[in-house]
């Protein structure tokens, strides 16, 4: 039996709930996470026998991954009947299943790079230049293509859609997104707005696949709702099943502060009406202390499309006897990150601590992490890495890639690019496409011949080359390739200094080798590991981020949307000036913009991620212009406990 | 789930070859036509392996197209097996979630397709056998657990092999699959258990009593002890009936009680008695044990070799009504015209080797009207199933034309039976329904027809439905008006002659010998003989003058027929 005895009473009867439609509302810090993760281990349980299964969406690879092994390790049979995943990967699985009802075949690519895409955007220009030779270019273009995807405008919808809009050059943009998303279907490869777009119109164009779906999994849970855009809320109402309507979700109207990816904080609204969802509230939160609590619900208590009925947290936390929440001002940032950088670095070496820097921006971060490396304190910003960046990876990954795929020239170039890094001899894309064409086009093995060819070949890359690329090309066996490759890479001196450690990509690529190791553990465990095909683990690993994984004591530099369902013992959220937090189009659209409400829910989600202490820090001159303190600083209110400290 | 289809290439005698099955199917064709090796397919891609070193393929299940072919040198064996929802809607939700990473849709149904591909990899220097789901159009699917969905696919579809060779001596052990499986569910009791195993100790001991040399050699036995470590107590034991309920159980025996009176254990029966046995214990086996031992949802597949070897035309009646009633889907591959006879027509399959290649024949649900239907059901299929078995019919006329054939045939020591050919008639069912369906089963056909206006009607409706075979090899006209006079102008008149009177002899105005002549000479016989018996009588005559006897125009007809039939092969 799952133990619910930890559990709250609201947070009980939430995981509880068995049949039709429930909105669970909860705060930060209220356990929502747990709620899901109980219920979910709850209904494994209790329909053991039973073939059905539970899906839960959401938001993050990474959060899917830990409430997946949450869930393993409360239920283990839920490891064949719980389904934890994301949007876009959901997506990827039906189109590899049934795609080819709309023209995708099931071994598709996912273009995670800009450059791929606008490949496909320049050709798609080309194409409708020869109706309409005005065409815009590709740099006007790419955003708005987009954006009609955001938007899930289907390809013949899209001149009615921008001629409604007023757009100038709607037919000629129409037609560019028409052939583009044609273009990405023929070419069998889609990128990250196409996915989800793509899967609505599966969804469209097979009316049996609803019945299908929603027969395989009659539970749908849907986690950090407040922040599902407009193409995955049309997803979602194709996998409920309308007699049932068995759809279970979480989420915190306060903490939207994704609107400018899609997120709309009216979504919740037509969440309840559309699905008559039945509402429990948490409010308990159990994280923050008292005062926090206090000053986040001053906050937000600002925001007035806020409805009235709607509870301000309530805390549960034991009160702690130091002053929880400091105030402190500064001449100048200089000066701010400087006294942030010798704060921690005073607190550091206490054992139970661990520390977060947030703010609104990244340039802001930048100049507090320089002076944490200053300081010798372990640092890191988050950084959205799509790519590996190592010779070493980038071969290994294209290698796969043209493994799935051989006659794509664009991965033979890239092998021809970073072998020559690696091995320093020069092997001619052109050279080998034109050889492979002979047989089938098959450009794997025209660059083993090519490469094997080259004289000075030591022979254990000979070896490597010989026998583990011939595996490859056989039987697509990746699993032995990737650990032959990381062996081999280990031992590669670099060929200008003659040892692998002095090569100057080694400890990134020891870095990139875990990050490598952790997404393919990551996916095995999202589709059990015997169901990972080559094809399956390169579309998993198109939809992850290759960010390392920090040193462990190692200090985040965290924007506040890359907070977002984390929490941290002691909180710095600094750079609190009007003009940056918040930010200036909010300030300039007024007071009750919408704009201004969505910062105001930023710096909510900001302060609520402290569990002990919070700093609060604002400089009279940022980056050289005067600066006024935050509207925000005002709007949390007085608090006894808030000292505010001139430095 | 309803195997719909099964698509298999390089599989032993098979190159290629496509087969729709129904929910019976009935596999008919001679021998190396690939009957067997279909059910053979079909259980290798759904039997359950015991160990991972099991292989699915033996190496003789490779398609070895010339005589110094080796299967390491054999194209892959492809089978494909798609199972479809019926209609929409069928499937129960436990199946599709069972299946739920593989299952696929075509318009509103649900379907899985399985495909397993085996073959020697020179670079291993091993065979590869490889499991893949296939999308609608024939793409694999990838990240689809293949394993976990087969072992899915075996609870919801397992297939149950029933070989020509039914051995109940080996098929009534206690290890047997279906024997087996009640033996070893039966639950006595503790209580009851004790109890029998009590009262059997007892009766060891009194036969032991009873017979003293028996504690002899108890006696000699015990001095074993010495030698090797055993129980000091009592060190030997002789069981002379078993002692423990396990044992009994493990010899449970089934008696048949002859007419005669004996009581033989069914292994002693004759070859026919234990054919129906078994196919009553699997019967028995499907309708109470698959839901205990599979899930509620199961539908076994059973393939069914012969199932009428060793029984008796009425016992088939009677076994082939029993086997379409076996809970699953059925795939019979049979010899018998009875059986063929209890089966509806739909379910045919007809399969025939040519060229190398298997050609399967079926008949296509609206070739046939409901009456056509009825009328080959009531004039072939039902009464004169063996029909369906011929490569080639001799579509003749009447019962005289039939008797000639049949006899001139073996005049010339052609026999047409062995031959593959049967002679047909046609007035009744009607020239033009015959020719369609042995165009629609792939049976080879020739027409005879007297040289009348009836006859060439019956020809040219015959015509129409060459479907692109040549006329001269199908149609074959009487040179006269119908077979009497053909057969007096061969020189066979005089038996005509004879069985008129001179007085209407005289009127006949006709110069002797012409056609007109004995056009007329036939129109005066009188009823009696009959016309057969008249025919017979000038087999007779043909006999005694032996092959050169035989008239030209039949043995021509005898040669091209068995052209026919050789063709078919």
């Amino acid at each position: 039996m799952v133990d619910l005895s930890t559990l709250n009473c609201n947070q009980r009867k939430a995981v509880q709930w068995n049949e039709g439609p429930l909105l669970v509302l909860a705060g930060p810090g209220s356990g929502k996470t747990s709620v899901l993760v109980y219920r979910i281990a709850r209904l494994v349980e209790e329909s053991e026998g039973k073939h059905f299964r539970i899906l839960a969406l959401a938001f993050t690879n990474r959060a899917a991954a830990e409430m997946r092994s949450r869930i393993n390790a409360l239920a283990p049979q839920a490891r064949e009947r719980a389904v934890l995943t994301t949007f876009h990967s959901f997506s990827v699985q039906l189109l590899r299943q049934h795609g080819h009802h709309i023209g995708l075949r099931p071994d598709f690519t996912i273009l995670s790079q800009q450059e791929d895409r606008e490949y496909v955007l320049d050709e798609s220009i080309q194409l409708a230049r020869q109706e309409y030779p005005e065409v815009a270019y590709r740099g006007e273009l790419l955003p708005l293509v987009t954006r009609l995807l955001d938007l899930c405008i289907a390809g013949e919808e899209a001149v009615g859609f921008l001629r409604k809009r007023r757009m100038k050059g709607a037919e000629e943009i129409g037609k560019v997104y028409r052939i583009y998303r044609e273009l990405m279907k023929q070419r069998n490869e889609l990128d990250f707005g196409g996915i989800l777009t793509e899967a609505l119109d599966l969804f469209r164009k097979v009316p049996g696949l609803k019945r299908l779906v929603t027969g395989i999994y009659p539970f749908i849970c849907v986690d950090e709702f407040q922040d599902t855009n407009w193409a995955q809320y049309r997803i979602l109402c194709h996998l409920v099943d309308p007699d049932t309507k068995n759809l279970f979700v979480v989420a915190d109207g306060d903490q939207t502060i994704y609107q400018w990816n899609g997120a709309d904080p009216e979504r919740l609204d037509s969440l309840r009406s559309c699905f008559d969802m039945s509402v429990l509230q948490l409010p308990e939160n159990y994280r923050c202390p008292r005062a926090v609590i206090e000053i986040a619900n001053n906050l937000i208590q600002h925001n007035s499309s806020r409805s009235s009925n709607q509870p301000i947290l309530k805390s549960r936390k034991q009160q702690r006897r130091d002053s929880d929440i400091r105030v402190c001002s500064f001449p100048d940032f200089k000066d701010e990150s400087l006294w942030i950088a010798s704060d921690i670095a005073d607190r550091f070496d206490n054992p139970d601590c661990d520390f977060a820097v947030l703010a609104r921006t990244r340039q802001l971060l930048e100049k507090v992490h320089a002076a944490l490396e200053a300081k010798e304190i372990p640092s890191y910003l988050a950084m959205r890495k799509d790519e590996f960046a190592t010779s070493r990876m980038i071969w290994l990954h294209s290698m796969l890639r043209l493994a799935n795929s051989r006659q794509d020239h664009k991965y033979l170039r890239r092998i021809c690019r970073s072998w020559s890094d690696l091995e320093g001899a020069s092997l001619d894309a052109k050279d080998i496409a034109f050889e492979a064409a002979s047989e089938e086009g098959d450009c794997l093995r025209a660059w083993q011949r090519a490469a094997l060819r080259e004289a000075d070949v030591t022979n254990e890359t000979r070896r490597f080359l010989l026998e583990s690329v011939s595996k490859l090309a056989d039987s697509l066996d990746f699993e032995t390739f990737v650990n032959d490759s990381f062996a081999w890479f280990d031992e590669l001196p670099d060929f200008r200094t003659e040892t692998p450690e002095t090569s100057s990509e080694y400890p990134e690529y020891l870095e990139e080798k875990k990050t490598w190791k952790e997404l393919q553990g990551e996916i095995f465990g999202e589709l059990s590991h015997e169901a990972v095909t080559l094809n399956a683990l390169l579309q998993g690993l198109d939809l992850r981020a290759k960010t390392p994984t920090p040193q462990d004591n190692a200090v985040p530099c965290f924007t506040v949307h890359a907070s977002k369902g984390l929490e941290f013992g002691h909180v710095y959220l600094v750079g609190l000036v009007n003009g940056h937090f918040p930010d200036w189009r909010a300030i300039r659209e007024g007071t009750s913009s919408d704009q201004m409400e969505e910062e105001r829910r930023s710096c909510f989600v900001a302060i609520t991620r402290a569990q002990k202490t919070l700093t609060l820090t604002y400089s009279n001159k940022v980056f050289g212009w005067t600066k006024q303190p935050s509207v925000f600083l005002k709007e949390i209110g007085s608090c006894p406990e808030c000292e505010t400290e001139r430095i | 789930m309803f195997l719909e289809k099964i698509e298999i290439s390089n599989f032993r005698g098979i190159r290629e070859l496509s087969l729709n099955l129904n929910s019976t199917t009935v596999l008919i064709g001679e021998n190396n036509t690939g009957k067997t090796s279909i059910l053979e397919a079909i259980k290798a891609c759904l039997k359950p392996l015991h160990s991972r070193s099991e292989r699915e393929f033996s190496d003789y299940d490779y398609h070895l197209p010339e005589k110094s072919s080796q299967p390491t040198d054999s194209k892959a064996i492809e089978i494909t097996l798609h199972f479809f929802e019926r209609e929409e809607n069928e499937w129960p939700a436990e199946t599709t979630q069972r299946l739920s990473k593989v299952v696929q849709l075509d318009g509103q149904r649900q379907c899985i397709i399985l495909r397993v591909r085996s073959e020697y990899r020179h670079s291993g220097n091993n065979f590869a056998t490889e499991w893949h789901f296939l999308n609608t159009d024939g793409n694999t699917l990838p990240g689809s657990d293949t394993s976990r969905a087969r072992n899915e696919i075996r609870q919801l579809a397992p297939v149950f092999y029933l070989s020509a060779l039914r051995d109940a001596a080996q098929e009534f052990r206690s290890n047997s699959r279906f024997w087996g499986s009640f033996v070893r569910s039966m639950d006595i009791g503790p209580e009851l258990k004790q109890d029998l195993e009590t009262a059997l100790a007892e009766l060891n001991l009194k036969v032991l009593d009873a017979y003293e040399s028996l504690g002899q050699i108890k006696n000699e036995l015990g001095k074993t002890g010495k030698m090797i470590p055993l129980d000091s107590n009592e060190p030997v034991d002789i069981d002379v009936i078993p002692s423990r309920t396990f044992d009994i159980l493990s010899r449970t025996q089934v008696i048949l009680t002859s007419v005669a009176g004996a009581r033989l254990p069914i292994g002693r029966h004759g070859d026919g008695t234990q054919s129906l046995a078994v196919i009553c214990l699997f019967n028995a086996f499907l309708q109470s044990k698959v839901e205990e031992r599979y899930t509620k949802h199961t539908k076994p597949i059973l393939a069914l070799e012969e199932p009428e070897a060793h029984l008796h035309p009425s016992a088939i009646r009677s076994a082939s009504d029993l086997l379409q009633n076996l809970n699953g889907q059925k795939i019979l591959a049979t010899h018998s015209g009875d059986l063929v006879a209890s089966v509806p027509l739909l379910s045919l399959r007809r399969l025939s080797r040519k060229a190398g290649n298997i050609a399967v024949h079926q008949v296509d649900a609206d070739a046939l009207t409901g009456d056509e239907r009825r009328k080959i059901d009531h004039h072939i299929r039902l009464t004169r199933g063996n029909l369906l078995f011929a490569r080639c019919w001799l579509l003749l006329e009447g019962e005289t034309e039939v008797v000639l054939f049949k006899e001139c045939a073996r005049i010339l020591e052609r026999d047409l039976g062995h031959r593959g050919i049967a002679c047909v008639e046609y007035t009744t069912i009607g020239i033009e329904l015959l020719v369609k369906f042995a165009n629609q089963l792939g049976i080879e056909w020739m027409a005879v027809a007297d040289g009348d206006s009836q006859g060439t009607k019956y020809i040219q409706s015959a015509e129409q439905q060459l479907e692109g075979r040549s006329a001269d090899l199908h149609l074959c006209p009487l040179p006269h008006q119908d077979i009497e006079t053909f057969l007096c102008m061969a020189g066979y008149g005089a038996v005509y002659e004879s069985n008129i009177s001179d007085q209407k002899k005289e009127k006949i105005g006709d110069e002797w010998g012409t056609p007109g002549y004995w056009k007329q000479v036939v129109n005066a016989q009188s009823k009696r003989p009959s016309k057969p018996a008249k025919a017979l009588s000038i087999i007779e005559e043909i006999e005694n003058t032996g092959k050169a006897g035989v008239p030209c125009f039949v043995s021509d007809v005898i040669e091209k027929a068995l052209q026919l039939a050789g063709q078919s092969q």
